[in-house]
């Protein structure tokens, strides 16, 4: 059984809100949220540092319905829509356990630098304020190829004009266990009665999710 | 299982002129410290005046927000002007705190369907106050959405839940409210501990 369908598919009328997954380059993959509002879809992801973007979803990403019940989808899609008409700023980092989402409000916060998230930990953080606890994140563990990723999407960063002082912070913490965007959307994809998930679970997981995009895993 | 949601359904903008019972029903939803007059209502709701009624109900639940500032002191702070020797105390400029999502939840009625724009409204009403921090606000809020429970869709209590839920700690009434949920909707035949994971 497969868990997300593949670019192109109509995306279900009884769902009001998706993981989307695509790969823009080998190895690296990126995921957002899709919702339904009003007669379309839109697309919101953190695409890099403070580029928060939500944008006419034009049917590209691998896609499944997030495993909740149609009410809290509904709560979530109209959560995600009021982000998306924000002025959210969000910082790109790898420290998921700081905060970025004002507990007293739900917006975001402003983090000192080094604190941010990645594509994926943004949609972690976005369920996570509401009461969602899709993955057990203690149980996320830091992998060898984890620090390297890390030192590239410094250089990213670096190139993207990043300040100093955010760069100098990301770099001074040891290296985050790393939530990889198809161990996400597999997680959020899957019933939430089985939430949170735990790594080992989450790497299957991801294993079927790269698998349906025809990726080796 | 759960009822089928059609986005398309009924529209809050529909359910605000839905008729005069369930306003009727509001008004007993006393928000604490107003005094709702029902009888002033009454033969203007039956005679189908929905939208005067509407517009007054919430004038009066705006007016009781305001009071409830002035009263719980939040506006009371003043700004010293100094002319010469002279002080000039003026009251702080307010600034006005959307409510009508609340008489909106209160008055849609169970049945309505809100699409995914009507629940983001609720979303931003809920910001509107806490961005401010007017945590005594939303606990009125609260009590007053956990008198008038029974008469809330499913898709909105599930949306207020959400929304507020990142400043429960901070409220009073946010577990009476969440007890209040639950019951409605385990009343519905709902799987309200589904429905509700990760607030109870």
């Amino acid at each position: 059984m497969t868990i997300v369908s593949p670019p192109g598919a109509t995306l279900g009328v009884d769902d009001l809100i998706w993981v989307g997954i695509v790969e823009p380059q080998a190895g690296q993959r990126h995921c957002g949220f899709i919702y339904r509002i009003g007669s379309g879809e839109r697309l919101l992801h953190l695409a890099f540092h403070y580029d928060l973007r939500d944008e006419i979803y034009n049917g590209t990403y691998w896609s499944a319905p997030l495993g909740l019940d149609i009410y809290n989808q509904a709560a979530l899609a109209a959560i995600v829509s009021t982000i998306a008409a924000g002025e959210a700023r969000v910082p790109y980092g790898f420290d998921f356990s700081g905060e970025v989402f004002d507990k007293a409000n739900g917006d975001i916060l402003n983090v000192p630098p080094g604190v941010g998230l990645t594509c994926a930990t943004f949609i972690l953080a976005v369920l996570r304020t509401h009461g969602f606890q899709p993955t057990n994140s203690d149980t996320w563990i830091v992998r060898p190829t984890d620090q390297r990723w890390q030192n590239r999407l410094i250089h990213y960063m670096e190139s993207a004009g990043a300040s100093v002082e955010h760069i100098s912070a990301v770099r001074s913490q040891p290296a985050s266990a790393r939530f990889r965007p198809e161990e996400v959307v597999g997680c959020v994809a899957i019933d939430s009665g089985e939430w949170p998930v735990e790594f080992d679970h989450a790497l299957a997981l991801a294993a079927e999710v790269l698998t349906d995009m025809g990726i080796a895993a | 299982m759960l009822t089928a949601y059609s986005p398309t359904t009924t529209t809050l903008q529909e359910t605000r002129s839905a008729g005069s019972s369930r306003i009727n029903s509001m008004m007993r939803s006393d928000l604490p410290g107003f005094k709702w007059k029902t009888s002033d209502f009454q033969n203007r709701a039956d005679s189908g005046y929905s939208d005067v009624l509407l517009a007054e109900a919430m004038s009066k639940i705006q007016s009781s927000f305001d009071r409830i500032q002035e009263l719980s002191g939040a506006h009371a702070e003043s700004y010293i002007s100094r002319i010469g020797n002279r002080q000039l105390i003026e009251p702080e400029p307010s600034r006005a705190i959307e409510v009508s999502w609340l008489f909106l939840a209160l008055s849609e009625g169970v049945d309505a369907n809100p699409t995914v724009a009507d629940l983001a409204k609720y979303v931003r009403g809920v910001n509107s106050i806490v961005a401010q921090h007017k945590y005594s606000l939303m606990d009125m809020a609260l009590a007053s959405l956990s008198t008038g429970v029974g008469q809330i869709s499913t898709g909105t209590l599930v949306v207020l839940a959400r929304s507020i839920s990142p400043i429960g700690s901070h409220l009073q009434f946010w577990r009476s409210f969440l007890k209040s949920a639950k019951m409605a909707l385990d009343q519905r035949g709902l799987e309200s501990g589904k429905l509700l994971k990760g607030l109870i």
